[in-house]
């Protein structure tokens, strides 16, 4: 392989931020702000690593017949650079933003989903039975009588 | 976080300037902070290493264009979070994190933020550029990370003083650890911004790569890339006050250049090549005012050259040298602008070189002239002391004076010295210098005026921990005390790495820097809590539960009044029983033990990260019998689980006495509960392999074999149980072992005992069973997995949506290795796609048998593979695709496949555990997939769970020094692009090209474990819940849940809602019932 570099001038688009730059060919590895770097010839990759951003990792290549010729494409979405402008594709949120409290969450927890169950079983069963046919069918059971939690309570305490 | 900055290869010398950059003063311009208004005394303080959530307004000449304080809810909005030292990373504005520096829970600030830290010259949105905002701040929380994230930088190899002007003072390091580091002179952190304006310079890569940084917050100014053709030792010159063009200018030495450089910009003004003769350059001298430059080097070992340069244009003027038929031995040591001092080849002579002007004059004195007793074993330190240099004898230090006739001159001798610091020149014209020496416990500073050898200017006494060892350096600095006299103060590196300040004979602080080598980890349990707990202690707690329960109800319910607020916080920080010194329910507090590079043990507490004990292992120092000690792994040694509990657990430490595997072995047993030595032994035979045994004996002390580099196996612990069970399962032990070199992959077994000049019934000779060999002009072992030999897998098979099984072929003898062809061994693009191919295998290490192989065509290494249950998930570059890929290999059992009574499988009376031999030629088949991956990777683990049951991360560590925590389901190879509805039932992801990077899945969160080296998984008690330590220079330690809320509630599951609840049910019986009495009552009375 042809021992000839190319230096290539590399900027990052976020001035304040220290960032790493490492590149696939061990003897370049860095640490880089619009920094220079020397290629020599081949196909490199160079990744930015900064806490916060989304880099794409950038391929180059760097012609050995052709002087001072250099492709640059994201390896990403394919992009093809027209000058070694590195720009993060996106930010990164790395935290979970907290769900802010709301009366839905409240409900759809096991216990308001037990309130909520007892509650549609108080007021809203009676009201779904007819009443006539509710007195109907409690004429059919005769003497007997509505089976009621009353009763049923009452009963428990009277065997006591 | 701070200002601290890793980078490759940092060799040179730091060296510290003065840069006129006044544009860069200005950017620490004024910081306005008003009106603290303190609400709670007991409120913990904004300290660095921690999570704050603020509320802001932030506006522009009046007017409001940002605010968290929009939005529902009593208090307004979603709180702002950020973890201090955010800005650094750019995240945050620089005004808001500074700003907040200090402030109270509670607390309201008014921040006048200029430009410089906020938006600078960029503008943003509706802000105009170098706009001045008013930031009105109110501190909610503050969330501190308690064991999380630990800062640490290795040995420091060079440091410089900064103390300097008023402010605060610091003092710069680099390390071996590849890291230059800011250190705040008070209490030794690594300080976020302290406000000094100078820079500093710094020489790495063999002096290829020179680099500017700025001192406040460790940003870079400017990088060089200095060409040159031959590596040569790297030198850095930095003349006070020389201008060239009207900038200051320093010179580099390197790969055989001389280089001048502008410090403004590290534009290089003029170069000159020195190297074309062969000529070691070994100083660059600049003596003050002139405009000369002198080059001195060695041509070979015996001619002696000097090249004087014009310091403006680079141009030589002058070259002329000398021979010195004797030779030196060793480097020229320079004790002024025109003298240099060597040792000559014998050893026993001193010679004393005279340049200048174009004149070269040697002076030869015999060592024994000087010092009567001498017995030969001198060594020149270096020490920088004008006129004058100290020799080291065997027992004795001596200083020599040379004078101007090239005569020497012993003014001064010594006892005995640890360490020399180097001169410090003071203001008064002299020079000071340092020598530490060790007593009983204790070691003493003397510092001496290099022209009075006989009186201390200070000697003082430190009482030193035992388990430091050594005094390995010694930097010193001076200050001015209130008398006018001065003082010293003493920075030292002991033999663990660790940093200490000394002044006035007291430790100021310490730094536990050995931790950023740690080279192994193992997690040991806690000791079980035996006291009972009394009834009073139970209802007072009950009590304290209920009301915390009350107020964090009040918390979500946003009906909390500031005092409130206040007592949640308190009662968070407090009831982190976290550092409790016994076993928990869960079994989230155990101890870390790790080994680090400088032979120390230290045992870290999971709950707050804090040092439990440390120990410097004897056997793993340097001593006569043992010149190059180093510690190689840790093994769990005793683990006492169900009998001998009333034992305590130990760890086994082996080491090395030199680099290769045939130098001898040293074992140490170190107790994980006091951090004792239990048994040790020195120079034992050399150890190649350490294979741990499943088996433990009555005191449930591990079994393992330890094969030296003869192919001998011995077997520890040494006793005659032990040697019993062995020979019991003598026919069933196998290893194996990956000839990198050699390609060739061999199995092993145990035969019969050595036949030793001494009988050793504990030695066994080893047979081979089979072995690999690989064809060496296409394939290279690249990489292998196994699986980790505690893990757990609860289930054997896979049962697929369309009612199908799928056993997994779970086996601990199974191994991946990768190979690459030989060509594709260099870095990445030096191959085209056609010459380079990885091979990967799956391989019984029982019969060496194949189970699996395939080729990836136009790929090659860096590999990394993490082996787990049934899979292996492998990293690796693709060449055609330019990226790089991660592939998984699953292996499923064929010969049980037709075996589908699946209601005996649910039902438990499957025989699943019928006794499997490896020698049964096992059927199975394997699925793979492949998928793009866009980041590298330095490390790759897996989480582990206390049963296997619930799901598995891959946690790969990133070129960004994160974590990303992967959930295995992305590397299912049952993945296709159009899953079925009953695939998709089952929880399979529709196929994608690359795996997806989810920013919330990173366990680092926005931390960087800075020089990430390696990660450990630990089981917890509880299922769901695994524990994470990442280490490099940093450490980082974390809690994971892979399968989320698997068997614990989720974090804001409020028991007073519960309890509510329960409440409100029972209240809605009573009236239900006294409804429908009265409703009775009434039907009754009809």
């Amino acid at each position: 392989m042809a021992t000839y570099y190319v230096l290539i001038y590399l900027s990052l688009v976020l001035l304040l931020l220290p960032s790493a730059l490492g590149i696939s060919n061990g003897n370049v590895e860095g640490y880089s702000i619009n920094g220079k770097v020397r290629f020599p010839a081949g196909t490199h990759l160079i990744e930015v690593a900064a806490i916060g951003y989304f880099f794409s990792p950038v391929r180059v290549d760097v012609s050995a017949r052709n002087p001072g010729k250099v492709q640059a494409a994201l390896t990403e979405n394919r992009r093809v650079l027209t000058e070694l402008v590195l720009e993060p594709l996106r930010e990164e949120q790395y935290y979970e933003i907290r769900e802010p409290f709301s009366p839905m969450s409240l409900l759809k927890s096991p216990m308001g989903l037990m309130i909520g169950f007892m509650a549609i079983v108080m007021f809203l069963m009676p009201k779904l039975v007819d009443a006539e046919e509710l007195k109907r069918a409690q004429e059919e059971m005769g003497n007997q009588g509505v089976p009621s939690i009353a009763n049923f309570l009452a009963g428990a305490q009277r065997t006591n | 976080m701070g200002c601290r900055c890793s980078s490759s290869y940092l060799e040179g010398p730091v060296q510290n300037t003065s840069l006129q950059n006044e544009g860069r003063r200005a950017l620490m311009g004024c910081l306005l902070a008003a009106a603290a208004g303190i609400f709670f005394c007991e409120a913990a303080t904004a300290v660095s290493t921690s999570r704050r959530a603020v509320h802001y307004v932030a506006k522009w000449k009046g007017i409001t264009f940002m605010t968290s304080r929009q939005g529902l809810g009593v208090g307004g909005g979603t709180p702002y979070g950020f973890d201090v030292g955010d800005s650094e990373r750019g995240t945050v504005l620089k005004g808001l994190d500074l700003g907040v520096e200090g402030m109270r829970v509670g607390g309201q600030r008014l921040l006048i933020v200029p430009p410089e830290l906020a938006y600078g010259n960029k503008g943003v949105q509706e802000i105009p550029p170098n706009a001045t905002i008013e930031l009105d701040v109110e501190l909610l929380a503050i969330k501190q990370n308690p064991f999380g994230h630990q800062q640490y930088i290795g040995k420091v190899k060079h440091a410089v003083f900064h103390t300097q002007k008023a402010a605060r003072k610091r003092v710069v390091v680099s390390t071996e650890e590849n890291v230059v580091a800011s250190l705040d002179l008070r209490h030794g952190e690594i300080c976020g911004y302290c406000h000094i304006f100078a820079d500093v310079i710094t020489l790495s890569s063999g002096g290829s790569v020179l680099r500017a940084w700025n001192l406040p917050d460790g940003q870079m100014v400017w990088e060089s890339t200095l060409l040159g053709s031959k590596a040569s030792k790297p030198l850095l010159l930095i003349p006070t006050n020389l201008k060239v063009n009207r900038d200051n200018v320093l010179f580099v030495y390197g790969n055989g250049f001389i280089h001048a450089v502008a410090t403004i910009d590290g534009e290089v003004i003029w170069k000159k090549e020195l190297a074309s003769e062969g000529v070691d350059v070994q100083q660059l001298i600049y003596p003050d005012g002139s405009d000369t430059l002198y080059a001195v080097g060695l041509l070979g070992l015996s001619q002696f050259d000097v090249y004087q340069l014009d310091v403006k244009s680079g141009e030589l003027l002058r070259h002329y040298n000398m021979l010195f038929p004797a030779g030196f031995s060793g480097d020229l040591s320079f004790v002024s602008d025109d003298t240099a001092v060597a040792m000559d080849s014998t050893g026993t002579a001193l010679v004393a070189m005279h340049f200048q002007d174009g004149q070269i004059s040697f002076h030869q004195t015999d060592v024994s002239q000087l010092i009567q007793d001498f017995s030969g074993g001198a060594v020149i330190l270096p020490s920088k002391i004008a006129g004058s240099f100290i020799l080291k004898l065997d027992s004795s230090v001596v200083f020599i004076k040379v004078r101007n006739d090239g005569k020497l001159e012993v003014v001064g001798r010594l006892g005995h010295a640890d360490a020399v610091s180097d001169a410090l020149s003071l203001s008064d014209g002299q020079q000071a210098f340092s020598l530490i020496q060790h007593g009983d416990g204790k070691i003493i500073l003397t510092v001496k005026l290099s022209n009075d050898w006989t009186s201390n200017v200070i000697e003082e006494t430190t009482q030193m921990d035992h388990q430091r060892g050594l005094v390995h350096k010694v930097f010193i600095n001076s200050y001015v005390r209130t008398d006018r006299s001065n003082g010293f103060r003493a920075l030292i590196v002991m033999e663990d790495h660790s940093l200490l300040l000394l002044q006035q004979g007291e430790i100021v602080w310490t730094r536990e820097d050995g931790l950023a080598s740690i080279m192994d980890v193992k997690a040991s349990e806690l000791p079980v809590e035996k006291d009972g707990v009394s009834v009073a202690k139970v209802e007072h707690n009950l009590f304290e539960w209920l009301k915390g329960h009350l107020l964090k109800l009040k918390g979500t319910l946003m009906i909390a009044t500031p005092d409130d607020v206040a007592a949640i916080q308190k009662m968070r920080l407090q009831s982190s029983e976290k550092s409790k010194m016994t076993r928990d329910r869960n079994g989230f507090r155990k101890l870390l033990i790790v080994l680090t590079r400088a032979g120390k043990l230290f045992a870290l507490h999971t709950g707050d990260g804090r040092i439990v004990w440390s120990l410097l292992l004897n056997t793993l120092r340097k001593s006569e019998t043992c010149e190059n000690p180093r510690g190689i792994s840790l093994h769990q040694w005793q683990d006492p689980h169900h009998h001998a509990l009333d034992e305590n657990p130990s760890v086994l430490v082996v080491g090395r006495c030199g680099h290769t595997s045939d130098s001898a072995g040293v074992l140490s047993i170190v107790d994980t509960y006091t951090g004792e030595e239990r048994n040790h032994m020195g120079s034992v035979h050399s150890i190649a392999h350490i294979i741990p045994l499943p088996f433990s004996d009555s005191m449930e002390q591990r079994l393992h074999l330890l094969v030296d580099a003869n192919g001998h196996a011995h077997l520890y612990p040494r006793s005659a149980e032990a040697l019993g069970i062995f020979q019991r399962e003598l026919g069933n032990i196998y290893w194996y072992s990956a000839e990198t070199d050699k390609n060739i992959l061999r199995g092993h077994g145990v035969r019969k005992n050595c036949v030793l000049e001494v009988s050793d019934e504990f030695c066994f000779d080893t047979r081979d069973l089979w072995s690999i060999v690989f064809p060496s002009e296409s394939e290279k072992i690249a990489a292998t997995a196994t699986r980790s030999l505690n893990e757990v897998v609860h289930t054997q098979a896979k049962v697929t949506a369309d009612q199908e099984v799928m056993y997994k072929f779970i086996s601990k003898n199974l191994l991946f290795l990768a190979t690459v062809a030989p060509k594709a061994v260099g870095p990445i693009g030096s191959v085209t796609p056609d010459e380079s191919s990885l091979v990967v295998y799956v391989i019984d290490t029982v019969t060496g048998r194949i189970l699996h192989r395939m080729t990836h065509h136009g790929s090659q290494g860096p590999v990394q593979a993490v082996f787990s249950e049934n899979w292996v998930v492998y990293h690796y570059f693709n060449l055609r695709a330019h990226r790089y890929e991660m592939s998984v290999i699953e292996i499923y059992d064929q010969a049980r496949a037709d075996n589908k009574e699946i209601l005996k499988l649910v039902l438990g009376t499957h025989n699943l555990t019928s006794p499997i031999t490896a020698y049964s030629r096992p059927e199975v088949f394997t699925k793979s997939q492949s998928y793009f991956f866009t980041h590298s990777v330095k490390t790759m683990a897996v989480t582990s769970t206390a049963k296997g049951i619930t799901s598995k991360q891959v946690l790969l560590g990133t070129i960004g020094d994160q974590v990303l925590a992967l959930d295995k389901r992305f590397l299912d190879p049952r993945r296709t692009i159009n899953p079925t509805p009953a695939e998709k039932e089952e929880g399979i992801i529709p196929l994608t090209d690359s795996l997806p990077i989810i920013p919330q899945s990173y366990a680092t969160h926005a931390l960087k474990v800075e020089g990430l080296r390696g990660i450990a998984t630990v089981p917890s008690k509880l299922e769901s819940t695994t524990l994470v330590f990442a280490y490099g220079v940093d450490l980082f330690f974390t809690h994971l849940a892979p399968s989320r809320t698997y068997d614990s509630l989720t974090e804001d599951f409020s028991y007073a809602l519960l309890l509510l609840t329960i409440v409100a049910l029972v209240a809605a019986i009573f009236v239900t019932w006294v409804w429908s009495e009265k409703k009775d009552l009434q039907e009754k009375w009809r």
